[in-house]
């Protein structure tokens, strides 16, 4: 572990020394923290990555990776990841509410536990889970809520992804409704609740749970996976089990989970009435100048599309055709359309769409390129999906979440 | 022989390019390598053959500057979460500072008086934050 670091640390020099110069010349504004904090003349103890200015830092089970925050730890998937389409284990985005996160699981004592309005509370170990009941497998996207959130403008408070808090990956394990079934809901249940293994720092914080409906737990195609792209998941993405909601935002993947609980009422926290919350709106858009009252918890995807290269990172030649790839999400409805602009959105071009991977994927799309003239270029790219939901030209609310704004990528051409 | 020289140079820097190149390659294969050698125990005996898994997480809290509402700052922000949290913000302004400590207060429990909410507030604001803006904007001066 500590070698591990210190090879991290001495890769990210020697990357640091190879790229000095491109990385002092892209050192702009999107280095919020950092950026203030060397010129206070402060020191801060790790490398940096070559594309930007954020630290990078390897944690347990994980690969070198943007880190926002250390405890508890943000930590953001590089671009260059997701042009496969499995993100691998050890690659794949973190995000914990708090530092009491867990770090010690005993597969011999830990149980799923399934309490409430049931006929029958269960506790469920992991190996019941694999033996007790079908399996099921899926590739599925997930993404933060707040994925992407430093583009908002005026920038809101919270964790500032870029686009690295996503991940596609093949999960196994077992149907919630099985699950529930088992236990036998009572005809009063209006919701389950999910909570993991993480605590609050205090006595006197809302530890973390959130609920689906039970109609959505009943009928929807959530699971509790056991298994992440062929292995055990690893402790800071919900080792042993976590909650998989296709098609909706990755708050509702409570991961390490511990505790269904089947209510006859309504969950009240915090989790619910205050945060991840977007405004009841036309595009779910607001005027920073007056927040809307009215809001209401965030759920599904949105469809979106996002640039996977180029990144805008490196340069284009003039008269030299490229690839423009990405990928492509909505809710499972299926994305059908992806079109790319080069001309600031006057004319739009359809891109090749890769064959359709799972009903939850992603889905990558191509457009071959070859820019005409030098200078800057912004290229804009915009999903269409099955039901005809495409792209808004223009969002803002005051939690930065769901962003699904049409993207423009400026890239450089020389 | 001009051009042999020229030729010479560009061989060697070529080749010198492409030895970094190499030797930083083989590194990280290796390093890759010992993570992959490690046997995947099927899910299926987990809880036999390796039921415990452990993490040690390393921490990377940053210096923080020293002046007034520091001691409140470590003492009533730093229990909970790392000053990351502060780091990786946008410059805000008051209002937002404001905001943003008395969510820890009224959301997450925090026991800060008010006396101690105002000292960490104009902490943050004195290094990683600015001002509230006059009320005529002034965007089109920034």
């Amino acid at each position: 572990m500590q070698t591990d670091i210190r090879a991290a640390r001495r890769d990210l020099l020697k990357a640091m020394l190879a790229f000095g110069a491109s990385s002092a010349l892209t050192a702009c504004s999107k280095s919020i923290g950092l950026g203030t904090f060397t010129s206070l003349g402060l020191s801060d103890h790790l490398g940096q990555g070559p594309a930007d200015m954020r630290p990078w830092a390897r944690y347990p089970e994980k690969t070198d990776l943007i880190m926002l925050a250390d405890r508890p730890p943000l930590l953001e998937t590089p671009m260059s990841y997701f042009m496969s389409d499995r993100t691998p284990n050890d690659a794949y985005f973190v995000r914990w509410h708090y530092a009491g996160l867990p770090t010690h699981v005993d597969l011999r004592t830990f149980r799923l536990n399934v309490i409430g309005a049931v006929a029958k509370p269960l506790q469920l170990s992991f190996d019941d889970l694999l033996t007790k009941l079908e399996p099921v497998s899926a590739t599925v996207f997930s993404q933060c809520a707040g994925n992407s959130r430093s583009f908002f403008k005026p920038q809101v408070a919270g964790a500032e992804w870029t686009h690295g808090a996503m991940g596609n990956a093949v999960y196994k394990g077992v149907r919630l409704r099985d699950v529930l079934k088992m236990a036998g809901v009572s005809s009063k249940a209006v919701e389950a609740s999910f909570r993991g293994l993480d605590e609050p720092p205090l006595q006197s914080s809302p530890h973390f749970e959130k609920p689906l409906t039970i109609e959505h737990a009943m009928t929807g195609d959530a699971f509790i996976a056991y298994e992440m792209n062929g292995a055990p998941m690893p402790m800071l993405n919900g080792f042993p089990i976590r909650l998989v909601v296709p098609g909706w935002f990755a708050t509702y993947w409570v991961k390490a989970l511990s505790q269904i609980t089947l209510r006859t009422e309504p969950l009240d926290n915090f989790w619910v009435n205050t945060a991840y919350r977007i405004p009841i709106t036309p595009e779910h858009t607001e005027d920073p100048k007056h927040p809307s009252e009215v809001t209401t918890p965030l759920t599904n995807y949105p469809t979106r599309s996002i640039f996977v290269s180029p990144d805008g990172s490196g340069k284009l030649r003039k008269d030299v055709s490229t690839t423009i790839q990405g990928i492509a999400v909505d809710d499972g409805s299926g994305i059908r359309r992806v079109e790319v602009s080069t001309d600031g959105g006057q004319t739009w071009a359809d891109t090749r769409l890769d064959a359709v991977i799972d009903k939850y994927s992603w889905r990558r799309w191509k457009l071959d390129w070859k820019p005409t003239k030098t200078g800057t270029c912004p290229l804009q790219c915009r999903a269409t999906n099955a039901v005809g939901q495409t792209q808004p030209d223009y969002e803002w609310n005051h939690g930065g979440y769901r962003r699904c704004v049409i993207q423009t990528l400026n890239v450089e051409v020389v | 022989m001009q051009t042999l020289r020229v030729l010479a140079v560009l061989f060697l820097v070529g080749a010198g390019i492409l030895a970094y190149a190499l030797w930083g390659r083989s590194g990280r294969e290796a390093s890759v390598a010992t993570e992959a050698s490690a046997p995947q125990i099927p899910l299926n005996m987990l809880s036999t053959v390796q039921p415990v898994k452990d993490i040690e997480l390393e921490y990377h809290m940053p210096d923080m500057p020293p002046g007034p509402g520091h001691e409140q700052f470590v003492t009533q922000c730093v229990v909970c979460h790392s000053p990351r949290y502060v780091l990786n913000q946008p410059v805000f302004a008051r209002k937002t500072w404001t905001s943003e400590v008395h969510k820890m207060v009224k959301a997450y429990g925090a026991p800060i008086t008010p006396l101690e909410e105002k000292d960490i507030v104009n902490y943050l604001v004195s290094w990683h934050g600015k001002e509230d803006a006059p009320a005529v904007p002034t965007e089109n001066n920034r």
